[in-house]
């Protein structure tokens, strides 16, 4: 198992379009990843849903905590890292 | 905690839209929410509308849509709820056609509200009973009634 801490860096934070960039990368992956708010008491969510991901409500400068355990976690755990950290293309 | 009340009125809440396309459902939103808000320019929303489907599609799965964009035109989020008669293609990540849309439009600049929207959105339409009951409210009002008391328990 991997885990690790993110900080969405991105002017709009992880709005729809965000959200579904993640998912849509996560659900590349075989292994189970999970997100969880550093700042909050809630329990992780699935990382391949929109709707838990959109739940998160991670504005900017929110800091996730990341889980990811499975076959591929060394890849997952860095490619989702890269694409949080690469503000998820948008340039801002 | 956002007051959804203020952002869908009963008058932008329709239950049986008849539309083919991902195209005729935005033009049935932009329309609705035109004749409820004289600031907005239905053809201009649409633009935005569809412009922002091109970068990705809103649809969430489970036969539910967000579609949105920043609109200059409006000084607080402004929102219309559609139901349609048969599930219409919309890209959705599980191939699945889409009957309810709640299609928002937004000033520019309010990204923090904008996430919470989003959230209790996401809360309301990942529970299954929730979605059930939308399709089964029974016209405009009741359609409007029960996503209003879903938002409620899901901002509580």
């Amino acid at each position: 198992m991997r885990s690790g801490e993110l900080k969405i860096v991105n002017k709009l934070g992880l709005h729809a379009r965000a959200a579904a960039k993640l998912v849509k990368l996560t659900k590349s992956f075989a292994s189970t990843i999970e997100l969880r708010r550093v700042d909050a008491a809630g329990a992780p969510v699935d990382a391949k849903s929109i709707m838990a991901v959109l739940m998160l409500e991670a504005v900017p400068g929110t800091r996730l905590a990341l889980t990811c355990d499975g076959e591929d976690e060394d890849e997952a755990f860095a490619q989702v890292g890269a694409l949080v950290a690469g503000k998820f293309g948008e340039g801002e | 905690m956002i007051d959804f009340r203020d952002i869908l009125r009963v008058e932008c809440v329709r239950a049986g839209i008849v539309a083919r396309s991902k195209k005729a459902v935005l033009e049935e939103a932009s329309e609705c929410l035109a004749e409820r808000h004289c600031v907005i320019d239905p053809r201009r929303l649409l633009v935005g509308l569809l412009n922002r489907e091109r970068l990705g599609s809103t649809g969430l799965g489970n036969g539910v849509a967000i579609p949105h964009c920043r609109f200059e035109g409006c000084a607080a989020p402004v929102a219309c709820l559609l139901r349609t008669t048969a599930p219409v293609e919309f890209d959705a990540p599980d191939d699945v056609g889409v009957d309810l849309l709640f299609v928002l439009a937004v000033p520019p600049g309010e990204q923090g509200a904008h996430l919470e929207m989003l959230g209790a959105l996401a809360r309301v339409f990942d529970h299954a009973p929730n979605l059930a009951a939308l399709r089964q409210a029974d016209g405009d009002r009741a359609l409007h009634d029960a996503l209003h008391a879903q938002l409620d328990v899901a901002q509580e």
